[in-house]
């Protein structure tokens, strides 16, 4: 069982079908390891058992009967703890919302109990997202190193092998950053495009909600299950789901994948750059094109971002911070009081601004032809837990939240989709990471890109050493 | 540099009492680094020409309307 724990969700998926393994056996084994790993990753806020058992039994026996769902039937998953389960504490990892219980389940949790998911549990965020360290867990490569956030839970529970996929948010690059640091897939896609039903609201203009998976496969066929328009979303795309899967294996001949020459390789970890540039070198001689890009307006990337959530999340937070102030951590609590000191003339000019850089990015793609942009996902590998500030070679110091959201927050201003994966590892044993952005709603070119890449490269294989 | 950065303390009460924000002093002081570095930030919003364009008040992420 600890071999299949080890596998990812397509190589399970398939043993669960030809009943060569049990969804019950599998779900015991993998709260028997979530169990094991708590005190040194806790990166769980509490565990499903009785919930994940009967979807477990249950799955076993539609399997058994001929009624197999698809790939996630029977497979075990988690659920970031900012997404409703009826029943169930949603906490936002946060003492404001401690014993807060939701009524009704969240948009991702129907549909992937729907497709037979196995919900073994829920995991830590940043406080109400609102950050990119999840301070209450560990990293599995490192368990002093943070996991990343605010989906920190989420990517180590997935990297430490005791889920097959967990779901994430990303308003600033809440999937991509944990999924870099934890050395795992994660794939923000495009606003709208996933149902944030019953997620709570951190920025309703950036919010993304995606799969968090240790392959790039395994994100195809979470995202077929997640994907699709919810009228309850305000922000719900009316798009068609395009097929995640039937591109993968693809390749990349004659795609244009864009360089940047600008903003997303300044101030970089050696390391980081380095293996950024392997992999889009090894994209290249896959047959892909590359083709230089100059990054347009990138000095309002940051301005836009922080323009548009610190209003956002303070206006949602408006009740509870003159209620509970004293129960948020410090970090939160300062970015919920800045929201309030900005004047709406900022938030309104972010906003539109946005828009210019949207088109702009447009012009980009179009001018180039490209199908995508690869770059590095975040500048550096996984910081110390507790360490505020980096110090780059220079001498100069930079806020790690802030280092950290710079090269995901292009993704989440424009809305286009983005996935991060793997491309190798630091001189410390830290993994890095690459991220693929692509066209709206172009999920399938994306991940086919970044599956043309991972087939050359043997870093999905490689496990934490926990 | 414009007339809000570096923030003062007499600035973020203001902002506060505007925001009906009860903030102490010792909450102010604190902030005052913050919001200046926030300031500085947004201020580059500014440099931008933006002539007719409107807000993205529901943000539409696809390129054709």
């Amino acid at each position: 069982m600890d071999d299949l724990l080890g596998s990812d969700l397509r190589t399970v998926a398939k043993s669960l079908r030809e009943r060569k393994a049990s969804p019950v056996e599998l779900t015991r084994a993998a709260l028997a390891r979530i169990a094991g790993q708590q005190p040194k990753l806790n990166a769980f806020s509490c565990l499903t058992e009785e919930r994940a058992l009967i979807a477990a039994r249950q799955a076993e026996q539609e399997i058994a009967a001929g009624g197999w769902r698809g790939e996630l039937h029977g497979v075990p998953v988690a659920i970031k703890d900012l997404c409703d389960m009826a029943g169930v504490p949603t906490t936002a990892s946060s003492r404001v919302r401690q014993d807060h219980v939701a009524r009704t389940d969240a948009a991702v949790v129907e549909r992937l109990e729907r497709a037979g998911a196995v919900i073994v549990g829920k995991t830590h965020t940043h406080e109400f997202a609102y950050g990119a360290a999840t301070p209450t867990s560990g990293n599995p490569w490192d368990a002093t190193r943070i996991p990343g956030g605010s989906s920190g839970g989420s990517g180590a529970a997935v990297a430490a092998r005791s889920c097959f996929m967990a779901i994430g948010t990303d308003t600033g690059g809440s999937i991509r950053i944990p999924a870099a640091v934890c050395g795992i897939v994660g794939i923000k896609p495009t606003y709208g495009r996933v149902s944030r039903h019953g997620i709570t609201s951190l920025s309703w203009s950036l919010d993304h909600a995606g799969p968090m998976t240790r392959t790039v496969g395994d994100a195809a066929v979470s995202l077929a299950v997640l994907a699709g328009f919810d009228g309850r979303d305000p922000g719900s795309a009316d798009v068609p789901v395009a097929d995640y899967v039937g591109e993968l294996e693809l390749g990349v001949r004659g795609l244009r994948i864009g360089v940047p020459s600008n903003w997303f390789f300044e101030r970089l970890d050696p390391d980081v750059e380095r293996n950024a540039r392997a992999a889009i070198e090894r994209l290249s001689s896959e047959g892909a094109d590359l083709v230089d890009v100059d990054i347009p307006m990138a000095d309002k990337i940051m301005p836009i971002e922080f323009g548009l959530m610190l209003p956002e999340a303070t206006a949602y937070h408006h009740d509870m911070l003159r209620r509970h102030r004293d129960l948020y951590e410090p970090d939160v609590r300062t970015l919920l009081e800045a929201g309030a000191l900005i004047p709406a003339i900022d938030y309104i000019a972010a906003m539109r601004v946005r828009l210019q850089v949207q088109a702009a990015w447009r012009q980009m793609y179009d001018a180039h032809r490209l199908d995508a942009i690869a770059a590095p996902t975040v500048p550096l590998p996984a910081t110390a837990r507790g360490q505020a500030n980096h110090r780059w070679s220079d001498g100069t110091e930079e806020e790690v939240i802030s280092a950290y959201v710079r090269l995901s927050a292009p993704a989440n201003i424009t809305g286009l989709p983005s996935v991060a994966m793997p491309s190798g590892f630091a001189a410390s044993g830290l993994p890095t990471s690459v991220q693929v952005i692509g066209r709206p709603f172009q999920e399938a070119r994306i991940l086919r890109i970044a599956r043309a890449y991972e087939r050359t490269v043997d870093w999905a294989s490689r496990t934490p050493p926990l | 540099m414009s007339a809000r950065t570096p923030a003062s303390p007499q600035l973020l009460e203001a902002a506060a009492k505007l925001a009906d924000l009860d903030l102490a002093p010792e909450r102010v002081q604190e902030l005052v680094p913050v919001m200046s570095g926030i300031y500085a930030m947004l201020d580059a919003l500014e440099q931008a020409s933006l002539g007719e364009v409107v807000p993205a008040a529901a943000f539409n992420a696809r390129w054709e309307r």
